[in-house]
């Protein structure tokens, strides 16, 4: 039995290898092999979504997926998500302008669950933007300045096109 | 809204950040992924703990073998409770029972002798990785010599059950018994035209922020000191609590609290793995890492009640007599404050009535359940769940609209500030004007028209209110709960402002709050001032966050920092502008002539008071740098004559509406709609203030409805991850609708009043409410928490 | 961190999956999404020396044959919602949308190891029984066909034997006939408590399967036009009613049969 195992990924657009512990769960690899520790961990059960990350293009909860099976993956995380040029994506600006976080451990599932939804669902309601962050708690907000910041950052990205 | 002016010339309306909507401090950083919590840290050289937990609720410790565990290559140390011994005394209580003239047990940092809950720390390993040392567990043999065990409070009173403790003065499992006895009730129940006598079972649930509990400890052995980044809500605490048990001083520790992922209570001191990560750094040198896994979190409970009361009333709905026996199974003991909410769970009876006579007792007892650890609430919660079904029941008995019952209860406006029978003295509040605009708010006239409609077809609705008392921001004599705190508030000679302060945010974002009270005083830019909070070594001693004390120590204490600063800058801007201070103006980052065109830029001031001490600015005393404390009014320490403390200096209250179908097929609850009028005095941010309501009211909703710690039979915890511990999701509830209503405190000097805690007991009750209105048609009545489908349709079938 | 080590294989075909774990059947697991597996590993409940993970190993389809819908083990809830050839069975569909956790978890989880977990508590087991799908498994030796209803053998047990996993589901799309699924659960963040499924013919004639509340699902039979009896006859089939630390047994009878009307409701 080997002690390492190879993985070859890409996070946030770089080219990352290492030779890792088979038992690491994707969330540790990404966070202390990798170091982005913008992917939180608040529950190892699926339960929680602090872990999300987007691979392959599909939302995913990383602590469910050994890192070894993310090998050859594309992965963004938090760190990912806003443009180069240092500003933020309108969905992080939303979700400041609206106190969309209080302690900000959950953002990670709350930034990507908004992201997917928008993607597909341009102009969501209450109930979808409710729906789409039910796989994710938080804690401190309640969830009220989440769903408008999603509407928020809904319309402004609409605005834009 | 109208905020009492707090320095001589006000910034101009227009450019004041006090009662602003202002932006959470640095808010890119967290949605950007860069904010460092405690699991982020990499220290060089770590090394990690995990602890072995007892698998028996009461078993007497025979032997533990730590022969198998060394032999293995992966263990750095281990340590059972005797060797522990010879590291670390006991951890000190935080706030201990004994001072009330309760009982005390030792609680160590691990075991010895006994364990009293499943989940107890019998023994602990350090390994390269956190999966080695969980691994190593496998390899330590403890025997056990098992006990019975009882895990009911009402049992754990009973002659003849286990006890739990066999150390001097346990000769019971009661930790503390405190009447809070005014008026004869006796008398006043002979003399009602009617008693009603009823129960009401209030179950245990606890915090769970998304951030488990995590600690980095630190030996230096050259400096021979500690460093702890400890996710902590109480930093300069903890470090008396620590340096007691590791017999070190208090210099020797310095505590940095890191960005915390939400407390609630559960980040409060008194945990054993605290001075135990400590122990082993000390013993490897080296840094030890230990994260909280969730089931460790959801061991610590809170709140399990069960109250019998009997109310005399009259016929017009006016209450005369409350008595309230109960019990609070506050589990084992611990040297956490959690076993405390059971004491003011006591003292907030009867919240915001009028009631002559009141025969409150409550009985604090020990069982073999884990401990409990503060929540969000602080005990409050349930006199106001228990509080609102009382007044709904008389409206039953009476056939009085329960709003009404209500109005005729309440303290009125004009009897501010008002003792209550347990001896607290309400600052100020207008109940009645907030019961009007809650009811208001979900249209309470139109509903009784709907709710018929609706049970025309079959479904069952119901309106519920709650009206809430938050008594907030205490000081607990003879314990390290302070009601003051400190900030201290530099500038720089570039004009740049940093906020140093005790209290600490565990995302609430009270550091902005303060920063935009300082930025006001000074008429600086919001942006330009740096907060530091949470470090013990940098910032002036305080007592963290709980009790929703932020902005009225924290924020009063800065605004007093922050107006000595503004006195010397106006003394040397009056010479440099050869104006009177008094037509001074302050903003946007210049001192003015008001009504000339005279003006100088602050930061020039600043400069020239670094620069020019012995000239243009000989008359004050450099550096910019102010330290103050603020002590809010109203506490008083000094028993009065019944014997009676007053712990609080604020008193905020909401009202709390709620709307809920019930599936009777099912008993499933569907909250449709919920409101609630909050007010907390002045407000410096009303955005944080809505943000705090908002979390509250869904804890509310979690502890009505779904969350629960249930144990098994056999004294584990059934309730042992997120997917048995429901906490509610956002697409099951509605909209938190908040309205304002300000009613500032006379006792504060911003007027603020506590925020924060408010909400969880005021949404729970009024739900709970909601239901029984919802299924009174049907004879049924819900007598505990939570309205979850199952008791909901046991309640159900009880009636048919 | 996973506490002990083991071997991560990821086999490229389903007969070298079922070769790979016929080697040594005892200590292995097979991840389908991984969202139970890793998850108890995690928690230290498993404890494997070798995990084989299915993701290459091309089960990961959604096709039509033969008046039926052939889901391989490794779809996802989300491959169901976005297949077109599941859109021919709504239940399926109702059923993969309304399962928790969010975009993320249905991204992962797979419908073959919800079966293969064979958790009363959950989704799959009752909505295959219901419309009469059935297994094929296969193992070193080749494959075989089990029926769903024979399948599901009671809580957290399976007809698979060791060294066989399970390779697809087929569900004859039920002609002529209207589907339903209803799904209870105490609270979102609940597991199942209660499922039904329903077929209800043009005559009125009605078939609904329960899941979740008894230790293996349970089919009754009835009229659309007598929903009462419909309910009755639900309740009275528990007879083995499934407890857990959600629900007892009892109260998931009590609600057997008010969600066998609501899925007669949802199909109709
Ligand atoms: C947050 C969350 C929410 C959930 N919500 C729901 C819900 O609403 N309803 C519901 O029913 N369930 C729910 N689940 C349970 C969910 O994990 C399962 O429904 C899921 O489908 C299991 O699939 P998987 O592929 O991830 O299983 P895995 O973890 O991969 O496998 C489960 C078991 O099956 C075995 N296995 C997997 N594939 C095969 C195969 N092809 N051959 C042989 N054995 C195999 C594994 O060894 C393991 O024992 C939820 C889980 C989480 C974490
Ligand atoms: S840590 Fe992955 S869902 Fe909670
Ligand atoms: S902001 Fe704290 S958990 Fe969401």
């Amino acid at each position: 039995m080997s002690d390492t195992i190879h993985i070859e990924l890409t996070i946030n657009g770089a080219a990352k290898s290492a030779d890792i512990d088979p038992r690491l769960l994707l969330v540790e690899a990404i966070r202390d092999t990798f170091g982005y520790k913008g992917t939180h961990i608040g529950c190892l059960t699926g339960d929680c979504g602090a872990c999300t990350i987007e691979l392959n293009g599909e939302i995913e909860k990383s602590c469910l997926v050994l890192a070894a099976s993310a090998d050859g993956g594309e992965i963004r995380t938090i760190e990912g998500i806003a443009p180069d040029d240092g500003g933020l994506h309108p969905v992080q600006q939303a979700f400041w302008d609206e106190y969309g976080f209080q302690c900000g451990y959950c953002l990670p599932g709350m930034l990507f669950a908004a992201l997917d939804l928008i993607e597909s669902n341009p102009t969501p309601d209450e109930a979808q933007i409710r729906h789409a962050i039910s796989g994710n708690y938080c804690r401190c907000t309640g969830y009220n300045n989440i769903v408008t910041s999603i509407q928020t950052a809904a319309q402004r990205m609409a605005a834009a096109k | 809204m109208s905020v009492a002016s707090p320095y001589p010339k006000a910034v101009p309306e227009a450019n004041r950040y006090i009662g602003q909507r202002s932006r959470k401090l640095k808010g890119d950083q967290f949605l950007t992924g860069k904010t460092e919590y405690v699991n982020d840290l990499e220290l060089l050289g770590t090394v990690h703990m995990s602890v072995l937990r007892s698998p028996h609720p009461h078993a007497r410790i025979r032997n533990v073998d730590l022969s198998r565990v060394r032999q293995d290559p992966r263990c750095i140390s281990a340590l059972d409770g005797e060797e522990a011994k010879q590291h670390a005394d006991p951890i000190p209580h935080f706030i201990s029972a004994a001072v009330f003239g309760g009982k005390y047990n030792d609680v160590r940092v691990i075991a010895t002798g006994k364990v009293t809950y499943r989940g107890q720390i019998v023994a602990a390993v350090v390994a390269p990785s956190r999966g080695d040392a969980d691994a190593l567990l496998d390899l330590i043999d403890v025997d056990y010599e098992v006990l019975p065990f009882v895990l009911d409070g009402d049992e754990a009173l009973e002659p003849g059950a286990p006890l739990l403790y066999d150390t001097e003065g346990w000769e019971d499992n009661v930790v503390i018994r405190i009447p809070f006895v005014e008026g004869d009730f006796d008398a006043a129940a002979a003399g009602a035209d009617h008693t009603l006598e009823d129960t009401f079972y209030h179950h245990r649930y606890s915090t769970q922020p998304i951030e488990t509990r995590g600690y980095i400890a630190s030996w230096d052995p050259r400096a021979e000191a500690y460093t702890l980044h400890f996710a902590t809500q109480n930093p300069h605490p903890l470090r008396w609590v620590l340096s007691a048990a590791l017999r070190v001083s208090e210099a020797q520790i310095r505590i940095i609290a890191p960005t915390i992922g939400g407390g609630f209570g559960l980040k409060m001191p008194g945990h054993p793995e605290e001075g135990l990560t400590c122990v082993f750094s000390r013993i490897l040198g080296k840094p030890v890492k230990w994260i909280e896994e969730r089931d460790e979190a959801l061991l610590l409970g809170a709140r399990e009640h069960f109250h019998r009361f009997k109310v005399a009333f009259n016929a017009d709905g006016k209450i005369v007599g409350l008595r309230n026996h109960f019990t609070a199974n506050v589990g084992s003991i611990s040297a956490c404050p959690g076993w405390g909410m059971a004491f003011l769970a006591g003292l907030s009876f009867p919240t915001g009535y009028k009631i002559p006579a009141t025969d409150v007792v409550v009985t604090a007892v020990t069982t073999n359940k884990a401990p409990w650890q503060a929540a969000r609430g602080y005990g409050k919660e349930g006199p106001q769940i228990v509080m609102e079904r009382i007044i709904d029941l008389v409206a039953e008995a009476t056939g009085i609209d329960p709003a009404e019952v209500r109005r005729r209860n309440f303290i009125n406006k004009d009897e501010f500030p008002y003792k209550t029978n347990s001896g607290l003295n309400i600052d100020s509040g207008d109940y009645h004007q907030a019961l009007e605009t809650a009811l208001k708010l979900l249209d309470y006239d139109g509903f009784k028209a709907k709710q018929a409609a609706a049970l025309a077809e079959g479904r069952h609705i119901g309106f519920g209110i709650a009206f809430e008392l938050t008594p907030e921001s205490a000081d607990i004599p003879g314990t390290i709960v302070g009601g003051y705190d400190t900030s201290t508030v530099k500038m720089d000679p570039s004009g740049k402002v940093t906020l140093l302060t005790g209290v600490t945010t565990p995302g609430s974002g009270n550091d902005g709050g303060i920063a935009q009270i300082v930025a006001d005083t000074l008429g600086v830019d919001l942006d330009g001032i740096t907060v530091i909070q949470g470090d013990t070594d940098i910032c002036p001693y305080g007592f963290g966050n709980y009790s929703g004390r932020s902005m009225v120590s924290g924020g009063n204490a800065a605004l007093l920092a922050a107006r000595d600063i503004r006195v010397k800058l106006s003394k040397v801007a009056a010479f440099m502008l050869e104006a009177a201070e008094d037509d001074l103006v302050f903003d946007q980052g210049k001192i003015s002539v008001a009504g000339t065109d005279k003006a100088v830029a602050i930061k020039d001031v600043a400069n020239v008071i670094y620069t020019l001490a012995f000239a243009t600015a000989h008359m004050v005393e450099p550096p910019l740098e102010a330290t103050r404390v603020y002590k809010p009014d109203n506490i008083v320490h000094f028993p009065d004559e019944k014997g009676r403390i007053q712990p609080y200096p604020t008193y905020s209250n909401a009202v709390h509406v709620a709307i809920v179908e019930v599936d009777t097929e099912t008993g499933k609850v569907d909250l449709q709609r919920f409101g609630v009028l909050h007010d907390c005095g002045n407000m410096i941010n009303p955005m944080f203030v809505e943000g705090q309501m908002h979390g509250a009211a869904v804890m509310g909703f979690g502890a009505a409805l779904s969350e629960e710690c249930k144990y098994n039979a056999d004294g584990s915890l059934a309730a042992d991850r997120f997917k048995t511990y429901m906490m509610q999701r956002a697409n099951e509830i509605p909209m938190v609708e908040v309205e304002h209503q300000v009613t500032p405190s006379p006792f504060t000097l911003l007027g603020v009043k506590g925020a924060g805690e408010a909400g969880v007991g005021g949404a729970a009750g009024a739900i709970i409410n909601a239901v029984n209105d919802a299924i009174r048609p049907t004879g049924a009545r819900l007598r505990r928490t939570p309205a979850s489908p199952i008791h909901v349709l046991a309640a159900l079938k009880e009636a048919q | 961190m996973i506490k002990n080590r083991f071997q991560y294989l990821a086999p490229t075909s389903v007969e070298e999956a079922a070769n790979l774990l016929a080697a040594s059947p005892g200590d292995t697991e097979v991840i389908g999404g991984g969202t139970w597996v890793v998850v108890e590993m995690t928690a230290g409940d498993r404890d494997p020396r070798r995990v084989i993970d299915l993701k290459n190993a091309g089960l990961r389809y959604i096709r039509e044959e033969k008046g039926a819908v052939v889901i391989g083990a490794r779809a996802t809830y989300t491959d169901v919602v976005r297949s077109a050839a599941a859109a021919k069975l709504p239940a399926l569909v109702a059923m993969a949308a309304g399962v928790t956790g969010g975009g993320q978890l249905r991204n992962r989880a797979t419908l073959g190891g919800s079966a293969c977990y064979g958790n009363p508590s959950s989704d799959v087991p009752g909505l295959l029984v219901g419309l009469g799908a059935t297994l094929t498994v296969r193992s070193a030796g080749g494959t075989r066909s089990i029926a769903a209803a024979d399948f599901f053998t009671g809580p957290l047990r399976t007809a698979l034997q060791t060294g066989e996993l399970l390779e697809s589901m087929t569900i004859p799309v039920p002609a002529g006939m209207k589907q339903g699924y209803y799904k209870f659960k105490l609270a979102e963040s609940s597991w199942p408590i209660c499922t039904g499924t329903a077929l209800v013919g043009a005559d009125g004639s009605a078939t609904v399967t329960i899941g979740a509340a008894n230790c293996r699902p349970v089919t009754v039979t009835g009229s659309a036009s007598d929903l009462d009896g419909l309910a009755r006859a639900a309740e009275a089939a528990i007879t083995s009613p499934f407890s857990d630390t959600l629900a007892d047994g009892e109260y998931r009878k009590q609600i057997a049969g008010a969600i066998a009307k609501r899925a007669v409701k949802a199909a109709v």
